[in-house]
C-alpha cells in the first residue's frame, strides 16, 4: 500500500464559510494547534489544514502551489457541458467513485457499491458526513438530481449518449418520458440506487463521470452557478477560490474535505493560455506541468527541440493513448459498399510510413480497434487478421471490383476531417499520396468544422472520413459499440453486433467477455469496418521536483498524469524540496 | 536659369543648364516621343521608382509560375516518407515537409496556384464589372438603380466572411476559392466604371460624338471606354494582391485550394504550430506571399502615377 493518508489520524477545522463571520475550530489535532478562530467575511485558508500530512523531504505546505496552464472553458461543471467546461472542473466535486492509475473504481462520493441479483439495479453508499463548504450536508439526492439535470433536455448537456445505459435517460433526454423516470433513485440520504436497462458491467466506470452539483444552489443560481467562488460551493478536494476570466482559474485546498483523494496542494493555479504558449511557458518555468499534451500542445516541433535538449528530455514522459485513428467509409450507394475496394484501400495505406513521418513518431501503428494494453485488446489477434501494406494486391484486388484500367473510372471521394489539426492535415495528404500512387485514385481532402461534420456523419453522408475514438472508460464496449449498426458508420455487420451485444451484456466472465470483443473486433478487421491506422503517442512534461505515490508507471507500464476525471495525480503529487525557489 | 519644373536637360558639356545646339535638338526629338501617350505613362511609371520594383518582382514571379516544371527539381505532389522534417541543405534548398515532399518545389509551383488566383479572379472582376458598371453607367434610371441596389447589397458583407460562409456551404477547392473570391471583386470594378462615366458621360467630346451621329454602343466603345481605362486598370492590377492575399487566408483556415495542389497559405496554415522548430515550413511560404503582395502593389502605385488623371498633381 502506498497510499497511507486514510491511516493517519485525521483532524481539520471546519470553516463556516459564508455569511458567518466566525469560523469555529472544532477538534484539536497535531497540526490545527495553532489558530482557534478566524474572522472575516472571507475565512483566508490556512495552510497544512485539509491536506494529508506531506513526507519529509517535501516543500512546505504554503509552497505547494501548483501551476499549469491551458485553455478557458465555460462552466465549471461538468453535467452542464462536457465540451465547454473549464478544467479541472473535477477538483471541485466528488464523483460517485474515482479512477486509480490502474483505470480501477476507487471509493470517492460513494464508499461502497453492490449489484442487485438481477444485475439491473447498482446501489450506492455514500460517505457519511460530506458537506458543501457551505455547510450543507451532501445527499443522495444532490446525485440523483445531477443525473436527472443530465438527461433534462433544457440542460442541453452535450455527451447524453454516453450515460445511455441508465434506465430511461436517452427517453427522458428525447422527452419521451418525464425527467422522474430516469433510473436512479435516492433512497435515504446516503444511499443512491441506479438502474440500467440491461445489464451492464461497466455501469461502475460510467458511474465515476457522475460529478455530483449542490441541487440547492443550482436550483437557486442556475446554470451560472459554477462561475462565481461565491456560488461555485464544493464538495471536493479544492474549493474554487478565484476565477479571473481570460487569466487564470485557482483552486485552493478544501480544509472540509476529508474523502479518500485528499490532496498536498495548497493551491492548483490554472492559467489561461493559447496552446502554442503553453510550452514557452513551461520553458521559462511559469508552470511546473503540461498535463493536457494531447491536444497538439506539444508539436512535432515541440517534441523536436525538447529531443534536443537533455535536461528537458528527462521530464518527457509519453505514454500509448487508448484512442485510435482510422479510415471508414460510406456504405450503400459508394463504391465502398465492395469489400474488395475496402480491402483495397486497406492494402494501400502504409500506417508505418505515415507514423515515421507525419506523425514524427508520436503514434503507434494499429491493426485494430482496441490500443494495445486497452481491456480486450489482443495486438496479436488483430496484426494476424489485418491486411498487410500491399500496393500490387491492393492494385488488383481494385481491378477485380471493375475499377482502373480496362474499367471504370472510380468516383471522385473526398476524404472528410473534422476540424482537423495541422498533424492530422499532413496526415490525409499522406493518404491521398499513397492513394494516388499505389492505386492511382484521385481523392480530394476537404475538412469541415465539428457541427456540419457530426450532422453529416450521423447521416451517413460522408464516404471517405479519417475519425478518432478516445477513451471514456476502460472498457472494450466503449469502442465495440462505435461500430454496431445503427452506430457511427454505415458499415453493418449482423455477426459482429450479436457478438458485441452478446459480450456487452456479460456479467462476471471477463475472459468470455474479451474472447467474443475479439472475435468481434476480428469480423471488423476482416470485413474493413474501417481501415485502423494509428493510436496516438501522448506527451506530458513535469517538472522533476514533482513526486507522488500515484507517479509511476502502473500496471499497463504507463506512467502518466491524468486529468481529475481520470485518474488521481492531482491527488497524490507534492513538490520536493529541490525545487528552486 | 532653367525654367521651374522643367526637367533637367542632359548635356554633352556637362554643365547644368549649358544647351549646346546639338543636344538641344536631341531633347526636342526625346520630348516628342514622349509626348505619346503610352511613352509619357512609362515616363511616369518610371518616375516612381518603386514602381518598377514591383513589375520586377511581378515578372519574376510569372517567370516562376510559368517555369515551374522547369525550375522545380522534384514533383510538388510525391511524398519520400523517409525524408521527411528535413531542413534546408543543398538536396532540399528550403528542406522537406511532414511528409517527406521537397519545400522549394511545392514553393515554386504556389506561384502558380497565387498567380491563377489572382489573375483569373480579376479577370472575372474586369468583365463583370465593365459590363455592369456600363450598364448601369450609360443607361442610368431602372438599371443603374438595380445594379447599384446589387452592388450595395454584396458589399454589406464582410468579404472574407462571406468567402468563409460560401465556401463552408461548397466545399473547398479551386474553382470554389475563385468563385467565392471573384463573387464581391467585380464591386470595386464596377463602381468606378460607373462613376468614371459618370463623369466623362457630359464631357464635350462625347456631346460632340453624339451630334454627329454616333450610336450610345460606339459612344461607349470608342470613346468612353478608352477613356476611362486608367482608374480601372490601376484597380485591377491593385485588386490583384487582394484575391491572392484572400486565397492564402481561406487556405491557411484549410478551407481554400485542396491539397495536394500547394498553396502558400495553407503551407503557412499547416507549419504555423510548428514554427519554433521547423522554422523554413512557416517562413518561406510567408515570405513569398508577403513579396507578391508587394510586387503587385507597388506595381499599383506606379501605375496610378502613370495611368489615373487624378494623382497628377
Amino acid at each position: 500500500m502506498h497510499d497511507d493518508r486514510r491511516s493517519k489520524p485525521f483532524s481539520r477545522r471546519i470553516l463556516l464559510q459564508g455569511s458567518a463571520a466566525t469560523a469555529v475550530a472544532i477538534g484539536f489535532g497535531q497540526r490545527n494547534a495553532a489558530s482557534a478562530a478566524t474572522t472575516g467575511v472571507a475565512p483566508k485558508r490556512e495552510a497544512g489544514i485539509a491536506a494529508p500530512e506531506l513526507p519529509e523531504n517535501a516543500l512546505p505546505q504554503e509552497q505547494q502551489i501548483l501551476r499549469t496552464m491551458g485553455r478557458e472553458g465555460r462552466y465549471l461543471d461538468w453535467s452542464k457541458s462536457v465540451q465547454q467546461r473549464q478544467f479541472e472542473s473535477a477538483l471541485i466535486t466528488e464523483p460517485l467513485v474515482r479512477r486509480s492509475e490502474n483505470y480501477e473504481l476507487m471509493p470517492a462520493g460513494a464508499e461502497s457499491w453492490e449489484t442487485s441479483d438481477d444485475n439491473l439495479t447498482w446501489t450506492f453508499h455514500l460517505r457519511p458526513g460530506m458537506t458543501w463548504s457551505d455547510g450543507t450536508p451532501v445527499t443522495a439526492e444532490d446525485y440523483a438530481y445531477t443525473v436527472r439535470r443530465m438527461a433534462d433536455p433544457e440542460t442541453a448537456f452535450d455527451v447524453t449518449f454516453y450515460y445511455g445505459s441508465i434506465k430511461n435517460f436517452a427517453e427522458a433526454n428525447a422527452g419521451t418520458v418525464s425527467i422522474e423516470e430516469v433510473g436512479v433513485e435516492a433512497i435515504d440520504d446516503l444511499t443512491l440506487a441506479i438502474t440500467t436497462a440491461q445489464p451492464t458491467p461497466f455501469l461502475g466506470l460510467i458511474a465515476a463521470d457522475v460529478y455530483v452539483v449542490p441541487k440547492h444552489v443550482v436550483e437557486a443560481e442556475g446554470d451560472n452557478w459554477s462561475l462565481d467562488p461565491a456560488t461555485a460551493i464544493s464538495c471536493g478536494p479544492f474549493v474554487l477560490d478565484k476565477w479571473d476570466k481570460g487569466r487564470e482559474v485557482v483552486f485552493a485546498n478544501n480544509p472540509q474535505y476529508d474523502g479518500p483523494s485528499a490532496a498536498h496542494w495548497n493551491q492548483i493555479v490554472y492559467l489561461i493560455g493559447a496552446d502554442e504558449a503553453v510550452f514557452p511557458a513551461y520553458e521559462n518555468g511559469e508552470i511546473d506541468l503540461i498535463e493536457r499534451g494531447y491536444e497538439q500542445v506539444i508539436s512535432p516541433a515541440d517534441q523536436a527541440r525538447i529531443e534536443s535538449d537533455p535536461a528537458l528530455s528527462a521530464q518527457l514522459h509519453t505514454f500509448p493513448q487508448f484512442q485510435t485513428w482510422w479510415l471508414a467509409f460510406g456504405g450503400e450507394g459508394t463504391a465502398f459498399s465492395d469489400l474488395r475496394v475496402r480491402q483495397a484501400f486497406a492494402q494501400a495505406v502504409d500506417r508505418d510510413a505515415i507514423v515515421n513521418s507525419a506523425l514524427r513518431n508520436q503514434a503507434v501503428a494499429a491493426y485494430g480497434l482496441l490500443a494495445p494494453g486497452f481491456h480486450s485488446s489482443n495486438t496479436e489477434k488483430q496484426k494476424a487478421a489485418a491486411y498487410p501494406y500491399d500496393p500490387e494486391a491492393a492494385r488488383a484486388l481494385l481491378a477485380e471490383a471493375g475499377f482502373g484500367e480496362g474499367g471504370n473510372p472510380f468516383p471522385h471521394y473526398d476524404l472528410t476531417l473534422r476540424d482537423p489539426s495541422p498533424t492530422v492535415q499532413t496526415v490525409a495528404q499522406a493518404i491521398q499520396a499513397m492513394l494516388k500512387e499505389n492505386l492511382g485514385i484521385d481523392v480530394g481532402i476537404q475538412s469541415l468544422e465539428r457541427k456540419s461534420f457530426t450532422e453529416q456523419l450521423n447521416a451517413y453522408e460522408l464516404p471517405f472520413v479519417l475519425i478518432p475514438w478516445d477513451m471514456d472508460y476502460y472498457d472494450a464496449s466503449n469502442f465495440m459499440d462505435v461500430f454496431v449498426t445503427g452506430g457511427r458508420h454505415a458499415w453493418s455487420n449482423a455477426d459482429y453486433d450479436a457478438l458485441v451485444k452478446e459480450a456487452d451484456g456479460i456479467i462476471g466472465d471477463e475472459a468470455k467477455r474479451a474472447e467474443l470483443y475479439q472475435q468481434a473486433e476480428e469480423i471488423l478487421i476482416k470485413d474493413v469496418g474501417g481501415v485502423f491506422l494509428w493510436h496516438p503517442v501522448f506527451t506530458q512534461l513535469w517538472k522533476p521536483y514533482i513526486e507522488g505515490p500515484c507517479l509511476h508507471e502502473n500496471t499497463y507500464g504507463i506512467l502518466s498524469w491524468q486529468a481529475p476525471e481520470k485518474g488521481p495525480q492531482y491527488f497524490c503529487t507534492y513538490f520536493n524540496n529541490e525545487r528552486p525557489a | 536659369m532653367r525654367p521651374a519644373g522643367a526637367a533637367p536637360a542632359p548635356s554633352s558639356s556637362g554643365l547644368p543648364g549649358v544647351a549646346l545646339p546639338g543636344t538641344s535638338v536631341l531633347a526636342m526629338g526625346r520630348a516628342a516621343r514622349e509626348s505619346s501617350p503610352g511613352g509619357e505613362a512609362w515616363r511616369r511609371f518610371r518616375a516612381n521608382r518603386l514602381g518598377p520594383l514591383g513589375l520586377v518582382i511581378v515578372l519574376l514571379l510569372v517567370l516562376l509560375a510559368i517555369g515551374a516544371p522547369l525550375i522545380a527539381p522534384y514533383p510538388y505532389d510525391k511524398p519520400d516518407f523517409g525524408a521527411a522534417w528535413q531542413f534546408p541543405s543543398r538536396q532540399h534548398l528550403m528542406g522537406t515537409d511532414g511528409i517527406g515532399r521537397d519545400f522549394f518545389s511545392r514553393i515554386v509551383y504556389g506561384a502558380r496556384t497565387s498567380l491563377a488566383i489572382g489573375l483569373s479572379a480579376q479577370a472575372i472582376a474586369l468583365t463583370l464589372g465593365i459590363l455592369l458598371g456600363l450598364a448601369a453607367g450609360m443607361r442610368g434610371g431602372m438599371v443603374d438603380f438595380v445594379v447599384m441596389r446589387l452592388v450595395d447589397a454584396v458589399w454589406a458583407f464582410p468579404r472574407l466572411l462571406f468567402a468563409i460562409m460560401l465556401l463552408t456551404v461548397l466545399g473547398s477547392g479551386f474553382t470554389n476559392v475563385l468563385f467565392a473570391i471573384a463573387v464581391t471583386g467585380w464591386i470595386p470594378i464596377c463602381r468606378l466604371t460607373r462613376a468614371q462615366l459618370l463623369g466623362q458621360r457630359e464631357q464635350e467630346y462625347v456631346a460632340a460624338a453624339r451630334a454627329i451621329g454616333a450610336t450610345e454602343r460606339r459612344v461607349a466603345r470608342v470613346h468612353l471606354l478608352p477613356n476611362i481605362m486608367g482608374p480601372i486598370i490601376v484597380a485591377l492590377t491593385l485588386g490583384v494582391p487582394e484575391a491572392i492575399f484572400a486565397e492564402a487566408g481561406l487556405s491557411f483556415l484549410g478551407i481554400g485550394i485542396n491539397p495536394p495542389i500547394p498553396s502558400w497559405g495553407q503551407m503557412v496554415g499547416e507549419s504555423v504550430s510548428t514554427i519554433r522548430f521547423y522554422w523554413h515550413l512557416a517562413l518561406f511560404p510567408a515570405v513569398m506571399i508577403g513579396l507578391t503582395m508587394l510586387g503587385f502593389v507597388l506595381m499599383g502605385d506606379g501605375l496610378r502615377d502613370a495611368l489615373d488623371p487624378r494623382s497628377r498633381s
